[in-house]
């Protein structure tokens, strides 16, 4: 069974991982109550794969000394069996980490887990990457590997991180380079938080700018999320009322619990495929070959419906318009992680992969199918540049559910907008000195990665107007 | 006849095939005296099974190939309660630590050799405690990156270690509308390699089987298992005994193929018994059945689509009209299963008309007929065309044209140069497939083929 270590760098991604851990949980059936948290409710019909569940333990946990029945029921009896999460915990600053040892779940990490120190990286991008991925190196390294040795078959990391502040963007990419020298062939998945045009952040753009070119060089695969627009997905769905439990789930939690719940939703699903059986599997090494159509077009649209994890208190209706319903709102505006919409007009479609989990037909898969391919804008090419996965176990509390990742020529406009907001702060040379003062970093390094995002924005733009070409197939003579 | 199943679909498809053939070996519906019956369930046996396992189960022989283990889990979980057959734990052979990524190169380069140790470990193995070894059936879809790879890189070492023996294999293709991004370099790939190494490449198509699911099992709901069990019995209706042959494998390849460039075939059949359909009826005469397999080898006319036959039920009344245009064949097999007796005898020489046929065949081996008076699955009458004809052209050629749009806007290239498939090799390999293409269409022109 393939494993997964999450790598959570900075209060973001360690914020995500602290909703990550108990939904996890909740997936493998452990109640994570304690006294304020609530549990997440299930349908009635929900049947329960018990089989499937514990089998896939071990993508996500290790449990010592191998013993054969991995169906716990509680926290208690993880920690008697001394399972740990695989993970590595990164952060600059103690506050967030430390709440994991505290916290109900702080039997599933250890010291040895997490590298932590004191005061943060100050916002600041170089200093995250440089003086901290200097200083800090050899213990990531070292932690990396404990946590590696750990896995029988590791198949992929999966790190969360922002990349507006210091340490999670600076660090974060930073970390994603060690990974990619100890670990050149274990796939690097982000999943990384841009922040809103608020900024409260006054450098986030130069800290943008700095790790998206980072994570063009060293990432598998980007699903980039926008805080504005799980903001708005929050505000939209959480609110409604079928959605109550969710939303009482959230209001127990920490902080951004609502906002962080969809990202996970998203990585439990992506991964789903590797973990769980299904008639036509999709492991996540073949997510690079199905979508990043050419290299370094690896920014990746991704959405899921539904949104909410627990169960409706609706009563859904099973079948043909269930399913219906699923790709359409996974399609619309309102479900993507991002604001730039990924079906926009003018832009074109590299490739696409749907992910339905739980129960489906191929009947409906193909006529939906179909029907995407009606109604987006394809090159030349890429109209049958369609990967398609079916994972027989739905998510907790659900009958099924649609995860859809797009490779659009859209990017190009989240692109664009990181390097306008980096040109704004930028022409004044605002807060430039602070990062030309770190060791290491070379006013150079602005430039660089404002061509290279410019450079992607650019290709993206080049396939969206790409001209056919018409070379007439081989002749025999 | 040891079978090779390569990957998620071979997996599957080879487990159903094993199914059906044991649920078959044990009907208790067979139409004939008992000890004709023990005779087929004896020679039954013995193609599929070999000893019996501690417990009691018929042991397949298969190697199950695979580069994860969600799938083989499945299929041999779901064999150990009440199932008379088993695999053996020792034929299973997959590797951890993630599959082919849908990448041809990455299955052939990387996992292939991998596994072979093993893989042919397991083949010597089985090959040797064979009395009179049949031949290797190989089981895949050419989509994805295990089957197709993994597989086109076994299948060579096997042939290297194994020259003469018969080599089969059934390639499933995938949806036109897309199953995975790469599946039409996949494809063209390993049709390029399987057009070598093996002697017969009977191929199915996704979209046609689902046709068939649709229409005449009349489930609104199609999955993977329906699609499945379509496949596992029209090679059942082939692949169990008849008749006269003791190694169907290569009577087939001898019949199927008397021309080196002709290599590709496909099954037709006429009267499925699928457990989720319950419009079987036998009731229809087998002058009706023969008719109905020769309409599904029509040519479409000029711009019209021709509603594909085999998703229909036979019709017991023979129209008067005959003077339709066929598509072209090298070579056909009729498998008939079931009992032909008084005044409903089987007389397959409505396909021996001249209009199925390539001018330069010769009158003797256009078609061969088999028979096997034992009910197949309890059913009264079953029959299968396996069809070496000019219809094959068009998925392959469809598949040429996706890939080759792609390929010439270079998309996805650059995922199997890292694994050592260089332009080149997509050229070799497209110029392979144009010429199958060619001869295949070409067979339904006047020009003779030199």
């Amino acid at each position: 069974m393939s494993q997964f270590i999450s790598v959570q760098v900075g209060q973001c991604g360690n914020q995500i991982g602290s909703a990550f851990w108990p939904l996890v949980l909740n997936e493998y059936g452990i109640q994570t109550s304690s006294n304020s948290v609530q549990l997440l409710k299930t349908q009635k019909d929900h049947v329960k794969n018990t089989r499937e569940l514990s089998e896939a333990f071990h993508s996500f946990f290790h449990v010592p000394g191998n013993k054969g029945d991995l169906s716990f029921k509680t926290l208690a009896d993880l920690n008697a069996a001394k399972v740990k999460a695989r993970t590595v915990l990164i952060d600059m600053e103690d506050s967030v980490v430390s709440r994991y040892r505290q916290g109900p779940l702080r039997g599933l990490f250890d010291q040895t887990c997490s590298v932590t120190n004191y005061p943060g990286s100050g916002n600041n991008w170089a200093v995250g990457h440089y003086t901290h991925g200097t200083e800090y190196r050899d213990r990531i390294d070292e932690t990396v590997r404990r946590v590696a040795e750990k896995c029988d078959c590791l198949h992929g990391f999966m790190i969360t991180n922002s990349v507006g502040g210091g340490t999670g963007s600076g660090l974060g990419t930073a970390v994603l380079s060690f990974l990619e020298d100890s670990h050149p062939r274990v796939d690097r998945f982000v999943s990384c938080v841009f922040p809103s045009g608020t900024e409260d952040v006054v450098t986030a753009p130069y800290n943008v700018l700095l790790a998206s070119r980072e994570l063009l060089e060293h990432a598998t695969c980007v699903f980039p999320v926008e805080n504005k627009a799980l903001l708005e997905i929050c505000n939209a769905q959480m609110s409604k009322r079928e959605n109550i439990d969710q939303a009482s789930y959230n209001g127990s939690c920490l902080p951004f619990q609502d906002m962080n719940s969809i990202i996970v939703n998203m990585l439990l699903h992506l991964t789903s495929g590797s973990r769980f059986p299904g008639s036509l599997n999709m492991d996540m090494n073949e997510l690079a070959t199905n979508l990043v159509t050419y290299p370094k077009l690896n920014y990746i649209f991704s959405s899921v419906s539904p949104i909410a994890l627990t169960a409706s208190t609706m009563p859904t209706i099973p079948g043909t318009k269930m399913q219906d319903q699923l790709f359409t709102d996974a399609w619309s505006r309102s479900n993507q992680l991002l604001k730039t919409d990924p079906l926009s007009p003018g832009s074109v479609i590299l490739s696409a992969a749907h992910v339905v989990r739980g129960t489906t037909s191929l009947t409906d898969m193909r006529r939906n199918i179909k029907k995407f391919q009606s109604k987006a804008r394809f090159t030349r090419w890429s109209k049958e540049a369609m990967k398609v996965g079916l994972c027989s176990v739905p998510p907790f509390g659900h009958p099924a559910s649609l995860l859809c990742l797009l490779n659009s020529t859209a990017m190009s406009n989240m692109l664009e907008v990181i390097v306008q907001q980096f040109d704004k702060l930028y022409s004044r040379k605002a807060h430039a000195h602070h990062y030309l003062e770190v060791n290491g970093f070379e006013e150079n390094h602005f430039h660089e990665s404002r061509e290279s995002i410019l450079n992607l924005s650019k290709q993206y733009i080049e396939l969206q107007i790409q001209q056919p070409m018409n070379i007439p197939r081989l002749q025999l003579l | 006849m040891l079978t090779l199943q390569f990957g998620q679909c071979g997996n599957q498809v080879g487990h159903t095939l094993f199914s059906t053939v044991a649920q078959d070996l044990y009907s208790a519906n067979t139409g004939v005296p008992s000890k004709r019956n023990s005779d087929y369930v004896q020679a039954g046996f013995d193609t599929w099974f070999k000893e019996l396992s501690k417990n009691g189960k018929h042991l397949a022989r298969a190697i199950l190939v695979d580069t994860e283990q969600k799938v083989v889990n499945t299929v041999c979980s779901s064999n150990e309660s009440n199932s008379m057959w088993n695999y053996s734990p020792a034929n299973i052979v997959c590797c951890a630590g993630g599959g082919s990524a849908n990448n041809w190169g990455y299955g052939h380069y990387i996992k292939g050799p991998q596994l072979s140790l093993a893989a042919l470990e397991a083949v010597r193995h089985e090959v040797e405690r064979a009395d009179t070894f049949q031949g290797f059936l190989a089981i895949l879809s050419s989509a994805g990156g295990t089957g197709s790879g993994v597989g086109s890189y076994l299948m060579e070492k096997i042939r290297d270690e194994y020259p003469t023996k018969t080599m089969a294999s059934s390639i499933v293709f995938p949806y036109g509308s897309g199953e995975v991004c790469t599946q039409n370099y996949n494809t063209l790939l390993t049709l390029a390699k399987f057009i070598d190494i093996t002697d017969v490449a009977i191929l199915f198509e996704n979209d046609q089987i689902h046709g068939i699911c649709e229409n005449l099992t009349k489930v609104p709901n199609t999955n993977f298992n329906d699609l499945n069990h379509v496949i596992g019995q029209k090679l059942a209706a082939v692949l169990q005994p008849v008749l006269g042959t003791t190694n169907i494998l290569s009577t087939l390849v001898h019949q199927l193929t008397p021309h080196p460039q002709y290599k590709i075939a496909t099954i037709k059949t006429s009267l499925l018994a699928l457990p989720s359909c319950q419009l079987y009826d036998g009731n229809y005469k087998w002058n009706s059945i023969v008719w109905h397999l020769k309409q599904m080898l029509r040519a479409p006319a000029l711009n019209l689509n021709l509603t594909d036959m085999e998703t229909k039920m036979p019709s017991n009344s023979i129209p008067s009209r005959t003077d339709f245009a066929y598509s072209k064949s090298v070579s056909n097999i009729l498998i008939t299963r079931g009992s032909s007796i008084g005044n409903d005898t089987i007389v397959p020489v409505e396909l021996n008309d001249e209009k199925l046929y390539a001018d330069w065949v010769p009158h003797v081996e256009k078609i061969a007929h088999l028979h096997q008076p034992r009910k197949l699955l309890g059913k009264d009458k079953t029959a299968a065309l396996v069809a070496n004809n000019s219809q094959l052209h068009r998925p392959i050629d469809a598949i040429v044209d996706k890939a080759w749009n792609t390929y010439i806007h270079s998309a996805f290239l650059h995922q199997y140069k890292q694994h050592g498939v260089e332009e080149d090799d997509f050229l070799q390999a497209f110029a392979k497939i144009e010429n199958i293409v060619k001869v295949y269409r070409e067979l339904c022109s006047e020009e003779i083929i030199s």
